[in-house]
Formats: C-alpha cells, structure tokens, sequence
C-alpha cells in the first residue's frame, strides 16, 4: 500500500514474473482518495529463488517506489487479528522521549550518543537506559511537563487506532520509555495496555534512577503474551509495530511483525514495511480494509 | 470535468507474468489503474481493470492497439469497455 501512480502494478507483478512466482489472484484498488492497496496470493512453489530472497528482493522494489509491504506466509494471512501493539517512541509518536528530556538537562549530546547505539542494536539497552537515566539526576520534575508539551502523535495515529478498534482491535503501547509519556499517548490514542518504565523521583527532582520491567527486547515480547492472555488469543492473532533493534525481537515472533519507518536493521528482518509518514497504510498491512466496502463508501 | 474511465478485460491461459505484460503497456502510456480484480480459475487467467484515461485521451487508440497487439502475442483475449465517469 501506498501513494498511487502509474506503475505500481506493473512494478510488483513484474519482480514476481521475474522469478517465476505465480499470481492466483489479485485485488487492487484506491482508497481514501490518494492510496493504493494491492493484496495478491502469490504461489512460489516453481519460483527460481527462495521464498526469503524473493521477499527481500520484493521489500526493496516496495521500497524504491515508496509502497510498504506485508507477507504472511501459508494460513496465517487468514487468521483473524486481534491485538495490536505499538513501540511509542519513533513509532507513535516522533520523538525519543529521553532525548527531549536530555535537551531540558542539557546533556543532549552524550544521551543522543548511547541512544543511537541502542537502536541500532549495538548496546546493551538495559545498560545504555541506566546510563542516559543517570545523566537526568537533578532534573526537576516540571522538566516532565515541558517534555509532555511538546509530544507530537505521528499522523494518522488516532484514526488507525479508532479504525482498528472499530474492527474489534485490543491496543497496546509496549515501551522502555518513560510511564508519563505513555500513558498520555495511551490515554489519547485510547489505548488498551499500556507497559512502560518510571523514572523515580525525589523532593521535587529525578534521581537519576528508572523502576520497571520493560528493559530489553523480551520485556516486549512478555507485555505482548500477558495481553494475548488477557483477551484469550495466541500471539498468531497478534501484531506489533516498531521501528528499532529492540522491537525486533517482538516483530519477529508474533502473527504480523511491521517495521515502521524503522532503522535498517529492522527493514532487513521485519515481515512487514512501511515507511510513510501516514500510519494509515497500516490498515491495509493488517488487512483492516475491507475493499469493496470501502469503495462503495466513497461513491 | 469528471475523469473519465475504461474497464479493460483479459483473459486466457495462464502462465507467470501475464499481469506485469499487461499492466506494464499502461504504465508505459502513464495511464493509472485505480481498480483491478485478477483470478485463476481452471488454469485460466482472468483480469479486469479499471483505467482512468482523462489525463491523455489522444494517446488511448494508441495505448489500445498496443494492448491488442501484446495480448495476441500472449495468447489472450482482450476487450475494452469505455465507461464514462466513475460509477
């Protein structure tokens, strides 16, 4: 799903002609007036390149041509979605909270650096979180509320999750940050769960130290299994959005795993891409639109 | 003024790249699919699409014989229907 032009169709079936996979069918259509979603069933069982290398090969053309993209493989396209969970920050909403915070301590520039390394998976994140928390000691507490100011929700965000919800959705907010920000972006968005850590503070300022259990990749994957649990699916029926190394490990091992505009190490591994400034073209991944329903709504 | 449209209808054996043959003369032409609806069924291929042709009316005979054309190459049957505005 993306922006339309002319070309997209030929540019997608002509990467799967190229190796020889069969499309069974095909439907296609605009929605929302300027985007175009495709959904084909792809038989590759006499392609000439395995089916990763087709998917990766098939994520690039998306790419260049600014379409995101979701494989399921086998059944689970056809099983029912139930949960959905999101990263906050760099994923529903455009900021690193920590860093923000940073600027009003004025250590910006050595939290960026641990932050940078963190997403890219290149440092431990229980370490690298404790070590950008200890900068912030001394901070007073009305630095939180400037920070809360100026979070900005990517667009789209709200009427995904309405949308989402109206389609008998649960949604999560699944985060290292900072309880604050997270449960105001819930409480906006309406969100179901909200898992997120907190910083402690004392006579007025933050201490330098964070309290919670959402440290490192598996604390995702275990917030999203205690939600599943909660609304008696299986982590098939499950979907999650996030953008760095940290998601990953969550993105990989759920029914739909979306990289949003995510960092190249997450591109390269994630079953589903988009990179948009629109967090519509979701709906479409998540096979929330119900084509025809949609195009008889705009006549 | 409203676009204007045609619906474009495919169909015969089906092999790989039969979508991207087709689709690619309309891209070529810089004309846009907004819709598009393709099944195998029994071996045969069968695809509609639904083209808006407003931006560029002059070069539609062309685009149209040179569909007819790579179809026959194809083996497929091919037919046009000029629809007017979008329904």
């Amino acid at each position: 799903m993306g922006e339309d032009r002319p070309g997209i169709v030929a540019t997608v079936s002509g990467v799967l002609a190229r190796f020889h996979a069969n499309i069974i069918k095909t439907r296609a259509s605009t929605v929302f007036g300027n985007l175009f979603v495709i959904i084909m069933v792809v038989d590759t069982s006499h392609a000439v390149i395995g089916t990763d290398a087709l998917i990766n090969i098939l994520k690039r053309s998306c790419d260049e041509i600014g379409m995101a993209l979701a494989v399921e493989k086998g059944e689970s396209y056809r099983c029912g979605k139930k949960v959905i969970v999101f990263d906050l920050d760099g994923t529903l909403i455009d900021q690193e909270v920590i860093e923000e915070l940073a600027k009003e301590a004025g250590v910006y520039d050595e939290v960026r650096r641990i932050t940078a390394l963190a997403m890219e998976g290149k440092a431990d994140f229980r370490e690298s979180l404790e070590a950008r928390v200890r900068l912030l000691k001394g901070m007073p507490v009305s630095c939180m509320a400037n920070v809360k100011s100026k979070i900005r929700i990517i667009p789209g965000a709200v009427e995904l999750v309405r949308r989402l919800k109206e389609a008998g959705f649960k949604i999560g907010i699944v985060t290292g940050g900072f309880d604050f920000v997270a449960d105001y972006v819930g409480k906006v968005i309406g969100a179901d769960y909200v898992y997120s850590n907190r910083l402690l503070t004392k006579d007025g300022v933050l201490t330098g130290e964070v309290v919670g259990s959402m440290v490192g990749p598996e604390a995702k994957l275990n917030a999203i299994m205690s939600i599943a649990e909660c609304e008696r699916v299986g982590l098939d029926s499950c979907v999650a959005v996030g953008d760095g190394a940290n998601d990953l490990f969550m993105i990989e091992r759920v029914g739909l795993g979306i990289g949003f505009n995510a960092k190249m190490v997450v591109r390269e591994k994630a079953p589903a891409v988009a990179n948009t400034d629109d967090m519509k073209v979701l709906l479409a991944l998540i096979g929330c639109i119900d084509l025809k329903k949609d195009i008889v709504g705009r006549i | 003024m409203p676009d204007k449209y045609f619906v474009v209808i495919v169909v015969g054996p089906d092999r790989s790249g039969l979508i991207t043959e087709v689709t690619s003369v309309i891209a070529d032409f810089g004309y846009n699919i907004e819709d598009m609806d393709q099944v195998v069924m029994h071996d045969i291929f069968i695809l509609s699409l639904l083209v808006n042709i407003s931006q560029d009316l002059r070069s539609l005979e062309k685009m149209r014989s040179k569909l007819e054309y790579r179809c026959h190459e194809l083996g497929l049957e091919v037919t046009f229907y000029y629809t007017g505005g979008k329904k």
